[in-house]
Formats: C-alpha cells, sequence, structure tokens
C-alpha cells in the first residue's frame, strides 16, 4: 500500500503527537490529515491504537501528567463509547496489576546432568504457562524437579493472590459504594475561611443569578461555598469557566465535600486577580478513587464593581 | 471519486453485495472478514472523535454506501480500498452533522467540552453496573487461554519507565517483532472488551 506513504512521511509519528491528537490538541488541518491516516494507514492505525490504550491505561492508573489529565477529562471522556472504554479500563488494569507477573524462563544450567535438559525445558515452559494460567485458578505445584521446587512457594503465594482477586474486586468496588454513602467530610482549607459567596445548586428552572461585590484589591483569594445535591463523590474539583471564551481559566485541587446542617458543600478560594466584573461558572466535577471524573453541576454567578 | 449522489442513497445490504464488499476490502488477500471488522472499527473511532453519537451506525452507513456503489459500479479503483471508504466516510459525516442541527440546535464547542453528566441517585445503580463489569471480566478472562493471559499481564502491567524495556523483552521471548507483539496483545484486550460488553448486555 505504498499509495499512502507520502501522507506519512510528512507527518510526525512519535507517541506524544498522537496522544495529542487523541486529545484534541492538534490545529485543525493537522488533526483532519490524522483523521484520515487513522483510517487508510494501517501503521498510523495500529500505532494510534496502541498508544490509545496506554493513555488510557496511565489515566485510570492516575499516572498521566497533570496537564493531559485535564485535557483527558475535558475531551476523551466527553463520549459515552470512549467512557465505557474507560470503565472497561479501570477494571482491567486493576486485575491486570494484581496478577502476578509471569515467571522469566529460568536460565539455570544443570551441568552435570545433561540427560536431564530437555526435562528441565520443558518444567520450565510449563511454568511459565501455568504462573498466567493462576490468574484465576490455584495451582499447585507438587512435584519435585528442581526449577520447580525453588519456584514453588512464589507461585503458591501468587496462587493465592490470584484465588483473591476478584473477591478483592469486588470488596473494593462495595467499599466504594459504602465511602459514597458514608459522605466523607474533610476540614476547611485555610484559604476558604472565609466564604464571599455561597451557591446553591443550578434548578432548570432559570433564576437570579447570585451577585458577588468584587472584593478589595488586598484580597488574595475569594472563597466559595458551593452546595451540592448529593454527596456523591470522595474528592470534588471545581472549574472556573469564563464564557466569553468558553475556557475553564483556573481549577481547584480536588477536595473533600464538608458537611454543615445546611448540607454538603464544597469550598474553593478562587484568585482574586482572576475575578473581572463579569459573568463567570464554576463547573463541579466529582470523582471517587480512580474512576473518571464526572460533571456534577455548573454554578453561576455574576462579579460586579464594589 | 465519490459524489454526494451516491453517498446519499440507503439501502439495505444482500448477502453478494456485502460479499463483494468483503472482497474488495480484503484487495487480494483473503482476511476471513477481518479487513472488513477493522476497517469498520477505524471509522467508528474516527466518527467518534468527531464526538458523533451514534459512530458505530455511522460506520454501518459508510460500508453499506460503498458496498451498494461497488454493486452499481462493478468495481472501485481507488486504492488503498480503506481510502475509498474515508472519503464516504466524511460525506456521511457531515450529512450527520446537518441533521444534528436540523434536528436539535446547540453549542458543540460547548458540548465538546463537558463530562459525563451524573445521575442523582444513581449510585446504586452504578454499583451494580460495576459488579455486573468485574463478573463478566472474570468470565472473560476465564475463556483466554493461558498463554493469552500470560501475554496481556506482561504487556499491560503497569511499570512506567520498564514498559518499553518489558515488553522488548517480551517480544524477544515469543520470536516476534515489537509490531506484531502490539496487535497480539490488542487484539486479546479488544477481544475481551468485545466479550465484557456482550456478557454485561446479556445479563
Amino acid at each position: 500500500m505504498d499509495s499512502h506513504k507520502p501522507l506519512l512521511r510528512d507527518t510526525p509519528l512519535d507517541d506524544q503527537h498522537l496522544v495529542r491528537y487523541l486529545l484534541g490538541l492538534l490545529p485543525p488541518p493537522e488533526a483532519d490529515r490524522f483523521d484520515e491516516l487513522s483510517v487508510v494507514d494501517d501503521e498510523v492505525a495500529a500505532r494510534l491504537r496502541g498508544v490509545e490504550d496506554d493513555l488510557v491505561d496511565a489515566y485510570v492508573r492516575g499516572t498521566l501528567a497533570i496537564d493531559l489529565r485535564e485535557r483527558f477529562e475535558s475531551h476523551y471522556l466527553a463520549s459515552p463509547r470512549r467512557r465505557e472504554r474507560v470503565a472497561f479500563a479501570a477494571a482491567f488494569a486493576r486485575a491486570v496489576d494484581q496478577a502476578p507477573r509471569p515467571a522469566a524462563a529460568p536460565s539455570r544450567r544443570v551441568r552435570w546432568m545433561p540427560a536431564l535438559l530437555p526435562a528441565l525445558a520443558v518444567a520450565a515452559a510449563l511454568l511459565l504457562v501455568a504462573s498466567a494460567g493462576l490468574l484465576f485458578e490455584s495451582v499447585r505445584l507438587g512435584r519435585g524437579l528442581s526449577i520447580a521446587e525453588s519456584n514453588r512457594a512464589a507461585l503458591e503465594r501468587r496462587a493465592r493472590d490470584l484465588a483473591q482477586e476478584i473477591a478483592d474486586l469486588r470488596a473494593a468496588n462495595a467499599e466504594i459504594a459504602q465511602q459514597l454513602a458514608r459522605a466523607p467530610v474533610a476540614p476547611a482549607a485555610p484559604d476558604t475561611k472565609t466564604i464571599a459567596l455561597v451557591l446553591l445548586p443550578q434548578t432548570r428552572s432559570a433564576g437570579t443569578i447570585p451577585v458577588l461585590n468584587r472584593p478589595a484589591a488586598s484580597t488574595d483569594r475569594v472563597g466559595f461555598e458551593l452546595r451540592l445535591e448529593a454527596n456523591e463523590f470522595e474528592r470534588y474539583q471545581a472549574g472556573l469557566r469564563d464564557p466569553t471564551s468558553n475556557k475553564v481559566v483556573w481549577r481547584s485541587e480536588w477536595v473533600a465535600a464538608r458537611a454543615s446542617a445546611e448540607g454538603a458543600s464544597v469550598r474553593v478560594a478562587v484568585p482574586h486577580a482572576l475575578l473581572k466584573p463579569q459573568h463567570y461558572t464554576l463547573d463541579l466535577a466529582g470523582r471517587t478513587g480512580t474512576e473518571p471524573a464526572h460533571v456534577v453541576g455548573s454554578y453561576a454567578f455574576e462579579v460586579v464593581p464594589r | 471519486m465519490v459524489n454526494q449522489d451516491v453517498v446519499r442513497e440507503d439501502a439495505k445490504l444482500t448477502p453478494d453485495t456485502f460479499a463483494s464488499l468483503l472482497a474488495w476490502l480484503d484487495d487480494g488477500v483473503d482476511s476471513n472478514g477481518e479487513r472488513y471488522l477493522d476497517v469498520r472499527r477505524r471509522l467508528a473511532s474516527y466518527f467518534d472523535r468527531r464526538n458523533r453519537p451514534a459512530a458505530d451506525e455511522l460506520a454501518d452507513r459508510t460500508l453499506t454506501r460503498v458496498a451498494i456503489t461497488l454493486a452499481q459500479d462493478g468495481a472501485i479503483s481507488t486504492r488503498p480500498p480503506a481510502r475509498y471508504c474515508f472519503a464516504v466516510a466524511k460525506y456521511v459525516l457531515l450529512e450527520d452533522l446537518r441533521r444534528d442541527r436540523r434536528l436539535v440546535p446547540f453549542d458543540e464547542s460547548r458540548a465538546t467540552e463537558t463530562t459525563s453528566v451524573p445521575n442523582y441517585g444513581g449510585v446504586a445503580a452504578e454499583h451494580d453496573v460495576r459488579e455486573r463489569r468485574l463478573d463478566c471480566l472474570d468470565h472473560c478472562l476465564q475463556q483466554l487461554k493461558a498463554e493469552q493471559r500470560e501475554l496481556i499481564v506482561e504487556y499491560y502491567a503497569e511499570s512506567r519507565q520498564m514498559k518499553i524495556q518489558r515488553r522488548r523483552e517480551l517480544a524477544v521471548r515469543l520470536g516476534i517483532s515489537m509490531n506484531a507483539l502490539a496487535i497480539r496483545a490488542w487484539r486479546i484486550r479488544e477481544g475481551l472488551m468485545a466479550c465484557v460488553t456482550q456478557c454485561r448486555d446479556r445479563r
């Protein structure tokens, strides 16, 4: 299939470039070209799917760089199909990470027993297969070849781990559900003690937009309390969106909700310098463990001059 | 090569036109339908990256139109066949975008920036979904051969910087290239995901 080679040659194909494509960070002409290559070019298609799986795995394992993670959440997770991929990856990565790594083929040579070498090679191969099989089965190695003997303890330990694997996953799942029910409460962050504005969850009907009198310039940060309809996640992150550019101009740390008589809420402190006299929204996302983030709600407010 | 008159036609595939499509996509190398599945998956991913909600349906629509053109004209000279499919897919995408605008006016740029909306009170349901997924993953992993399990554990296990080295060693041990290893691992993973999806939908 030489006809598509020229397209490929003038296009960078390193993994970082493919990640940028998957996260919608390439300029449109380049993204268009990758669109075509992703369908037409076998090499690009193969590389892309490998890079995509690694990207998703990095996200569910929490090893993605912060800037990529934010982009991943705002762009990649916008698609239900891709969210399904991420949900699968979360379970898959956990199963893979908890599984024992297959033992490498033993390199030890028994020089004084050359007649046994073929049998030992077979035993080594069997060990490789057996250790993989331990993902979901208890395998007992009771036979007395010396190589098997030296690996028995490790294999039995792995076997115990593996026999519990699915049970552990279920237990973790149940724990997450319990954590949601318990609604963990975190102490207030030091810089959110003074709340300038309490924002309620937006209802379907359009109401009056809360107004914030722009605090004095000496104020470093402006505290907001975002009331929750339901405290469903372990941690929350607020993003300040400027409606004029539709860009998120600031994000908070991931913080736990607080409980009060009025119900659960999230407190964040927005840098004063970012707030100009105009409308804003605070977009709140929630997540539990390494699960993908979900949009919890959007809180609109208006900043007016003092 | 592609015109809008062609791509606007919608019709059902007959067994003969479908067989012709498979043969044309194979381009002289019999793949037992693998090539069709591969192209269809690439098209669906393309539509999905363009944020089309019915990506699979659009991929099917694209291939149906290609098949009908093939049946009507007797041949399509564009090579590779996937290039022609992509050209048709672009029209299908434009049509879908236009249809969307007619039905539901919305700010697409805003829509693409949002993540999933939580289903309030749906925690129990989500918990059930996760449980079913784990049950199905358990079931599907057991369907794999031992060497397939070994391969995916080695290939996909977390180890950050060591990942490339570990994969290289695995390729050497299996006596295959890194590309062949990547394809093999990906096929097992995709098969597993398809198995989990089917299993979950059945329950």
